[in-house]
């Protein structure tokens, strides 16, 4: 009876986490992989334990990890990618900001430009603005419509957390635009990529982008993505350009 | 309720506000000029033989990112560069006269390293000074045939670069648009004749470093001709070796402080005769029946149907 009770309080602990159970167990076991290689100096063998382990279960640890193994194994371009898509999902974590910072300077590329809707957006972890957004509508929406279907006497207090619901909706509103937004920002992933006048094979070239240079996504045709950095727009392939938003962590 | 109306004020408020913007940025000047109209204007350009222009506007036409104009433009794009490279080859170094240069003075050459070595094995002195005489007209006309090739070369340089690109272009058009066979074909073509044109640079620096090898050659037996000249004729002779030897070290000459500039003198673009031309060409000669054809009749027309108006 105890076991099935512990079973079905994982069964429902891995449904609300939205992830398989045995998924979640393989997760770990390759982050312990990726741990022991990175401590045996294995760091290509640890990003790629990393990397499965990011594939099964998004975590900023995980990334922040895969981000470290990368830089050892000296692919700039993947470790920011890694650390930029840890910093989307833990903007709080000082150690993944100090890395980012610090490869910047070293790989001499710089932060991207944000908007100052993207800079709001970046106070707080992604999936927050949505939850305050959602719980601050439905409150000002109850106290506006609940006293009305209940037939209640209208109270101060009522249309007082009905309009700060209101005022705290209007809030998020930017920040969840900064997000939208922000989910379009990208990282070089190769060095030298070329950048592209068209989507094609043999394209004049515009520039070559370092590693790590941080880049907007515009539109996407065939093999190629549209990107725009801070100088100049082109066309690089889709596989040496990473989304920070992305689910997948390769690049 | 007076929240309510107070919100419903400010999200009007903000729709006049985006409506503005937006009418804004539609009037914006950098958008007037539609993609279409660069396409056009850039084709105009190519059919005036303003190739320059040209460019700059089918690049153009084709940063907009617009996919339909796109193809068409790289295909005319192609053209322009392929038709600059000509230009470049005409205007350029002739490689025939530059190649007869280099022949003549690779034989006058191989002629004063005969004398030389028949003077080192002897021990007359008239012979001595003949043949040092003879070497020192034979490295300078080696050195200028050098100089000529090197020349011819950097200008085949330019045109390789023009090419290469122009091929990307056409292969790009082909890439887009996958029903242009003419694209490709044109592709095909310019291949051919990059081919050829690194064949002629390579042989180009072939002779340059056959040249540099026999004045090398020549200076240093004209240098043991000079050592066993007697008394003071050798050193007689150094002194014209080291100044024609310090010719290539020499540093460009710096503008001084108050130096003025020489008056203008008025240049005149280099005439050709269509023969001549055609005898230039036939070093690259594209098949006849190709659309890229370079005869005085059909100069590098983009094929039928691409130069449409929109």
């Amino acid at each position: 009876m105890r076991i099935a009770h512990h079973l079905i309080l994982s069964l429902l602990l891995a449904f609300l986490a939205g992830q398989p159970v045995g998924a979640v167990g393989s997760a770990d076991a390759l982050f312990d992989q990726g741990m022991q290689a990175y401590v045996a100096g294995g760091f290509a063998q640890a990003a790629t334990n990393f990397r499965e382990a990011s594939a099964l279960r998004i975590t900023a640890g995980t990334l922040h990890n895969l981000g470290n193994a990368e830089w050892q194994s000296g692919h700039a371009g993947a470790a920011i990618l890694a650390w930029e898509q840890a910093q989307w999902l833990d903007p709080f974590n000082p150690d993944t900001r100090g890395n980012l910072r610090f490869a910047r300077k070293a790989a001499q590329v710089e932060s991207p430009e944000l908007a100052w809707y993207e800079i709001c957006s970046a106070w707080l972890p992604v999936n927050a603005w949505a939850w305050l957004a959602t719980v601050s509508f439905w409150i000002a929406a109850t106290m506006v419509i609940l006293p009305g279907v209940l037939r209640w006497r209208k109270a101060d207090w009522q249309q007082g957390l009905a309009a700060a619901g209101f005022a705290v909706l209007l809030i998020t509103l930017p920040a969840l635009v900064g997000v939208h937004t922000r989910a379009q920002l990208g990282v070089v992933v190769s060095a030298a990529t070329p950048l592209r006048l068209t989507p094609t094979q043999q394209a004049q070239v515009l520039a070559k982008l370092p590693a790590g240079e941080s880049a907007r996504l515009e539109r996407q045709r065939g093999n190629y993505v549209f990107i725009r950095t801070a100088t100049a727009g082109g066309w690089v392939e889709r596989g040496q350009f990473g989304l920070v938003a992305s689910s997948n962590s390769n690049p | 309720m007076r929240f309510l109306r107070q919100v419903g004020c400010a999200s009007v408020t903000a729709a006049v506000l985006g409506a503005a913007c937006l009418n804004a940025l539609a009037r914006d000047p950098d958008r007037a000029v539609s993609p279409q109209t660069l396409y056009n204007q850039g084709t105009q350009k190519l059919g005036e033989k303003k190739l320059r222009e040209a460019e700059v506007l089918l690049q153009t036409a084709v940063a907009t990112q617009v996919e339909r104009v796109q193809g068409p433009a790289l295909y005319n794009l192609g053209h322009v560069r392929f038709q600059q490279g000509l230009e470049e080859l005409k205007k350029g170094p002739d490689a025939q006269k530059a190649k007869s240069v280099a022949q003549q003075a690779d034989e006058s050459g191989q002629s004063a390293l005969r004398a030389v070595d028949a003077a080192l094995a002897s021990e007359d002195l008239s012979a001595m000074v003949n043949a040092y005489v003879q070497g020192r007209g034979a490295r300078k006309e080696l050195k200028a045939a050098t100089e000529a090739v090197k020349q011819a070369m950097e200008s085949k340089g330019t045109v390789l670069s023009k090419w290469q690109r122009a091929s990307g272009d056409f292969k790009s058009a082909r890439e887009l648009v996958p029903a242009d066979a003419d694209a490709a074909h044109n592709a095909e073509v310019v291949d051919r004749s990059i081919a050829q044109l690194v064949d002629m640079i390579q042989m180009m620096m072939q002779s340059m470093d056959g040249m540099q090898q026999k004045r090398a050659e020549l200076g240093k037996k004209m240098g043991q001709l000079r050592q066993k000249m007697p008394g003071d004729l050798g050193k007689q002779m150094k002194g014209g070796e080291e100044e024609d030897d310090e010719e290539e070290g020499k540093k460009p000459k710096e503008p001084q402080e108050g130096q003025k500039e020489g008056p203008v003198k008025d240049g005149k673009e280099m005439q050709m005769s269509a023969e001549e031309a055609e005898r230039l060409l036939s070093m690259l000669r594209l098949d006849g029946n190709r659309k890229l054809s370079m005869g005085g009749d059909e100069p590098g027309k983009p094929t039928k149907g691409k130069l449409r108006d929109w």
